[in-house]
């Protein structure tokens, strides 16, 4: 979900006549175009292509595992900007494939799933006894981990901030500017939290409960942000005293010097796995490239620039622990938070967007 | 076809037939433009009707997408706060973007070449930056707020994460397509018409209302088509700067497509916010005479 949210933040104007006019023409564009032209280069050179980011991601990704891999392999690696979870749909359903890897979440690997999209793990070059249990699964491997935490400005609270869910609901014991999340699927879990469901028990979701305690919240939030850039911009400005924040855009924003503290208690894990578009012509090579990644030197760089959690605890011997204390994944934090339940979410997120959306506009 | 205007000879209207392969200026017309309706058609109309069938066809042949669409009171709701939001940012963007316009053009010299100069720099600056540089100005640490305060508002409104911030973040991005479309069309009337008038002892008001203003209305009805066609694809504005009221039907659609893979149900979104635009068109066609401006 968050890889969506990401993508339009890196979109020029460009976005909003292809929105005007559904994917239509992007699809046709795309059909018709990029990839012909894509499959024409790679004939020549051997080479993979990536959806990934742009900006300070790219640039770590290149850094932390391009580099290193052209130089083990001779094997090049385009970056294709911006992540587009829609056009993995549009290429495996066209036969053209712009691009071979992504990163998505893993309740996006489940509708990628629904609509037969992603290559099977290629289990003679991911070996699974070289890994962590549980980071395996729907035909995907689990790479980081990025957290959504509560955050608030240590000036507004100067004797103790708010620790949980509950203490951000608490509009008594803790006045100030709210912010919140436009994302179901955190706020819902948010929600139960803070009405005294254990983090245990927390799927499958009591939607009526949550949107019960959403009413109680609605009133005192300012600002509902909605990308990540937006949530920096929030806290660093002034604007909110409290809110939901990604654990990544937070320690940008806490080395830019905004006084914020991050709350580890109740954080929400997004797992972010690997994953290739089934039918790609290079699959071997995409998983060969995702097995190299997930080496724990090159996952550690690449952790250590971006503040992503590695799954792989080995990487942490390349972090140090100044950084490690504000990843999701680290000894002392990993107890405090909670992971969704892929499936869960996965299976009813439209319908709880529709719902969502239909609360917020009413 | 016109079965008839095939032989000249007994066509008893005289009117030129249609048939390219007989005059050779209509061949190489038709020659000359045949890559760009090639062009139109692969990469516009082709995809457009995709859309269309997607709408009717993903997952299953049916009316599903359309059924949900108008039952639920969520995306009527959206679609007409979507319309709404476009015409009053139209007329908030033309009834300032004329005057200055008029004021480029009349006056000219080194004001008219400032005023452009700022139109054009906004214009050319990403809308992004535009927007997020109205989060700073209209703030609660930015110069309005502290003004509100110093004048003595306490507490001070918020301005910031409403409807009105996103009408002035919108007018502000999409008045340059306003005033450089009414410019373009000012920029054309020659100034012998109205000494014309005044010589003929009209005042300078009436001068303006019955010779200048007509010949202007072409660029004032593309301006305003040209804002209302963008605004209601807009959403990127709305989401940074208003309140989750502001909702736009395309951000929804956006939604659809990159976060749920929902394709048949975001067409279907697609086609009824395009067929609900040219009804507009068409309505407002008929009551305006667009084609007769557009001459």
């Amino acid at each position: 979900m968050k890889d969506s949210t990401e993508a339009r933040e890196t979109k020029t104007g460009g976005i909003n006549r292809r929105a005007f006019i559904g994917g239509g023409v992007a699809a046709g564009a795309m059909i018709l175009g990029a990839p012909y032209i894509a499959s024409k280069a790679r004939a020549k050179t051997k080479s993979i292509y990536i959806n990934t980011w742009g900006g300070s991601w790219g640039k770590a990704e290149a850094e932390a595992y391009y580099k290193p891999y052209e130089k083990a392999t001779g094997v090049s690696v385009k970056p294709i900007t911006p992540v587009a979870f829609a056009k993995l749909k549009a290429q495996v359903q066209s036969g053209h494939y712009e691009f071979d890897v992504i990163g998505i979440g893993r309740s996006d690997s489940i509708r990628a799933l629904n609509d037969n999209l992603l290559e099977h793990i290629h289990y003679d070059i991911i070996r699974l006894t070289d890994y962590p249990p549980d980071t395996i699964g729907y035909n995907g491997i689990s790479r980081h981990s990025i957290s959504t935490n509560l955050v608030y400005n240590k000036k507004k609270f100067p004797n103790g901030g708010p620790q949980s869910w509950a203490d951000y609901w608490n509009v008594e014991k803790f006045p100030g500017n709210r912010g919140a999340y436009k994302d179901v699927a955190r706020m819902v879990p948010f929600a139960l939290l803070a009405d005294g469901v254990p983090k245990d028990k927390l799927y499958p979701l009591d939607v009526d409960r949550a949107f019960k305690k959403l009413d109680e919240l609605k009133p005192h939030v300012k600002v509902w942000w909605r990308r990540g850039s937006q949530s920096v911009q929030l806290v660093r400005d002034g604007e909110v005293d409290l809110m939901p924040m990604w654990n990544t855009r937070a320690g940008v924003a806490v080395e830019q010097g905004v006084p914020i503290e991050v709350v580890w208690n109740q954080a929400h894990m997004r797992r972010s796995n690997w994953v290739v578009a089934r039918g790609t012509p290079n699959a071997a090579e995409s998983w060969r490239f995702a097995q190299f990644c997930l080496q724990p030197q090159y996952l550690g760089v690449f952790c250590r620039l971006m503040n992503t959690g590695p799954w792989i605890a080995a990487a942490y011997e390349h972090i140090d622990e100044k950084k490690a204390r504000m990843m999701p994944t680290w000894k002392d934090n990993l107890p405090l938070t909670y992971q969704p339940d892929p499936l869960w979410v996965g299976t009813n997120l439209s319908a709880l967007t529709k719902r969502f959306n239909q609360w917020l506009a009413t | 076809m016109n079965v008839t205007a095939a032989r000249p000879a007994d066509n008893p209207t005289g009117r030129k037939a249609f048939r390219p392969w007989r005059s050779r200026a209509n061949l190489s017309a038709w020659t000359l433009s045949a890559p760009a309706v090639l062009f139109i058609a692969v990469l516009f109309v082709y995809p457009l009707l995709d859309v269309v069938v997607i709408s009717f066809t993903d997952p299953t042949l049916s009316l599903v997408h359309y059924r949900e669409f108008f039952s639920s009171p969520l995306y009527s709701r959206v679609l007409g706060n979507t319309f709404w939001f476009a015409f009053m940012v139209t007329v908030i963007c033309l009834l300032l973007g004329y005057p200055l316009a008029y004021v480029i053009v009349r006056y000219g010299g080194t004001l008219g070449f400032a005023l452009l100069l700022v139109v054009a720099m906004s214009f050319w600056t990403s809308f992004l930056v535009r927007t997020y540089s109205w989060l700073v100005i209209l703030g609660s640490k930015g110069p309005v707020t502290k003004l509100l305060a110093w004048v003595g508002f306490d507490p001070v409104p918020q301005i910031l994460f409403n409807s009105f911030a996103t009408t002035l973040g919108m007018v502000h991005i999409l008045i340059p397509y306003m005033i450089l479309s009414i410019y373009a069309a000012m920029q054309k009337i020659d100034p012998n018409h109205l000494r014309a008038a005044a010589s003929l002892g009209a005042t300078p008001f009436q001068g303006f209302r019955t010779v200048f203003f007509p010949l202007s209305l072409p660029g004032v009805v593309n301006g305003c088509t040209l804002v209302f066609i963008i605004c209601l694809g807009f959403y990127v504005t709305p989401v940074l700067l208003g309140g989750p009221r502001d909702q736009m039907i395309a951000g929804l659609i956006g939604e659809q497509i990159e976060e749920l893979l929902e394709w048949g149900f975001a067409s279907a979104m697609a086609v009824v916010l395009l067929a609900t635009t040219m009804a507009l068109l068409a309505v407002y066609n008929r009551l305006v005479g667009l084609d007769k401006l557009w001459g």
